[in-house]
């Protein structure tokens, strides 16, 4: 049995395009960055989604204040 | 038949109102004020001592508490007292001289003015419109004079008073926040509860309800300074004001119903009307001997509320579902 490219063709792929690494690693501060753009974004998709599902701050319209006389017993 | 002597007690931003109201219907009145403005004052009859308050047929007590003292001193005499006090350590004194004042036969009515005082007399109004009574609550905004608001910023430090569910209750002043609606021009405030003595007073007088409160209005200010001295100056002359008793029970069917009424104004006015109008009616009919609140059936006979209407306090009643607020 033969090892060749034409017996094994996803094999013989893998071999010619070999993995690819990182050669410079991520700054932690451009790290942390990133993260809290996520965490902002993520809760103003949240916030948004909320705000759209609520009835909305309209205070109780109903009803009033009416003088009324207070006869003698 | 003489003309009764109606002697006064403190004559600061509230009394000078009551002594206005008095001599208004034609009632002697002698004020006994050791401050220097009364002093001024060379149109009222001034009394040199608390002593010479004993020689008049009533003594109204408007000044700064406690007034718990010189009741005893007045009831022991046997002459009728009208106090409009609102320190609740000062009212617990006030109301364990019941003793001594049937003892003497002499009548105390005590917590005559705003709150308590109307507190009362709208709770009495609002309870009569109901089958079953269950629950009152009282809600109350300004201060009259300058000791009154010094009163109310102790109030919200102290540990308040609640009746709830049979049982007293003690939670801490400026605790349980409740939005408000005030008769207008007042509107809607915060309220807090804080050492107000109506729940005392009003549980005497409505043994059957089962949970009753009261708060007072305040800001985020007053809250956080409330166990400090006061910041800012008082209002010399006092502030607009309102008092708001919601009572809630049963109708004749067993459907639950809520009625609300409340009465706004200038504090010291309302409170020297009301003040006033219980004096008046004393002076006409006599009640029982002993410690009496505004909201008690013995004083039910006198028809206060509507005297003190003739005398210019306008009720107001809610109108619409009282219902909580969904925001």
């Amino acid at each position: 049995m033969r090892a060749t490219g034409d017996t094994w063709p996803h094999m013989a792929g893998a071999a010619a395009q070999p993995v690819r690494r990182a050669t410079v690693a991520t700054l932690p501060a451009v790290k942390m960055l990133r993260r809290a753009l996520v965490a902002l974004s993520l809760a103003g998709t949240i916030a948004g989604l909320l705000r759209m599902r609520g009835k909305g701050g309209v205070p109780p319209q109903e009803g009033g204040w009416r003088e009324v006389g207070v006869p003698p017993q | 038949m003489t003309t009764p002597i109606v002697g006064l007690a403190g004559c600061g931003v509230t009394g000078s109102r009551v002594l206005h109201h008095l001599a208004a219907h034609q009632v002697r009145v002698a004020v006994y004020d050791p401050s220097p403005a009364l002093a001024r004052n060379t149109r009222v009859v001034r009394l040199e001592s608390a002593a010479d308050l004993m020689a008049c047929d009533l003594v109204v007590l408007c000044g700064p508490a406690p007034h718990a003292p010189l009741t005893e001193m007045l009831v022991a005499d046997a002459t009728p007292v009208v106090s409009v006090g609102d320190d609740l350590d000062d009212m617990q004194a006030l109301l364990a001289l019941q003793p001594l004042a049937e003892r003497h036969g002499v009548a105390a009515v005590v917590g005559a003015g705003m709150a308590p005082g109307l507190s009362g007399l709208l709770a009495r109004y609002l309870a009569a419109q109901l089958h079953t009574l269950d629950e009152l609550h009282v809600a109350v905004h300004g201060t009259a004079g300058p000791q009154c608001a010094r009163q109310h910023h102790a109030a919200l430090g102290d540990a308040a008073l609640g009746w709830h569910d049979g049982e007293w209750i003690q939670p801490p002043g400026g605790s349980g926040r409740d939005l408000v609606w005030f008769p207008e021009p007042i509107g809607a405030h915060d309220c807090y509860r804080a050492a107000l003595p109506d729940p005392l007073l009003l549980q005497r007088g409505f043994p059957t309800a089962q949970r009753i409160s009261a708060r007072v209005s305040a800001t985020r200010r007053d809250r956080l300074t409330a166990r400090l001295p006061m910041l800012t100056p008082p209002h010399a002359a006092g502030d607009l004001g309102s008092v708001r008793v919601e009572a809630r029970g049963a109708g004749p069917h067993g459907e639950r119903v809520s009625v609300i009424a409340g009465v706004a104004g200038p504090t010291a006015e309302l409170a020297a009307v009301v003040c006033a109008a219980t004096v008046g009616q004393l002076l006409r009919h006599p009640v029982a001997p002993g410690v009496h609140a505004l909201g008690d059936e013995a004083l039910a006979g006198l028809d206060l509320l509507h005297h003190a209407t003739q005398l210019g306090v306008r009720v107001q009643e809610f109108t619409g579902v009282a219902r909580a607020t969904s925001w």
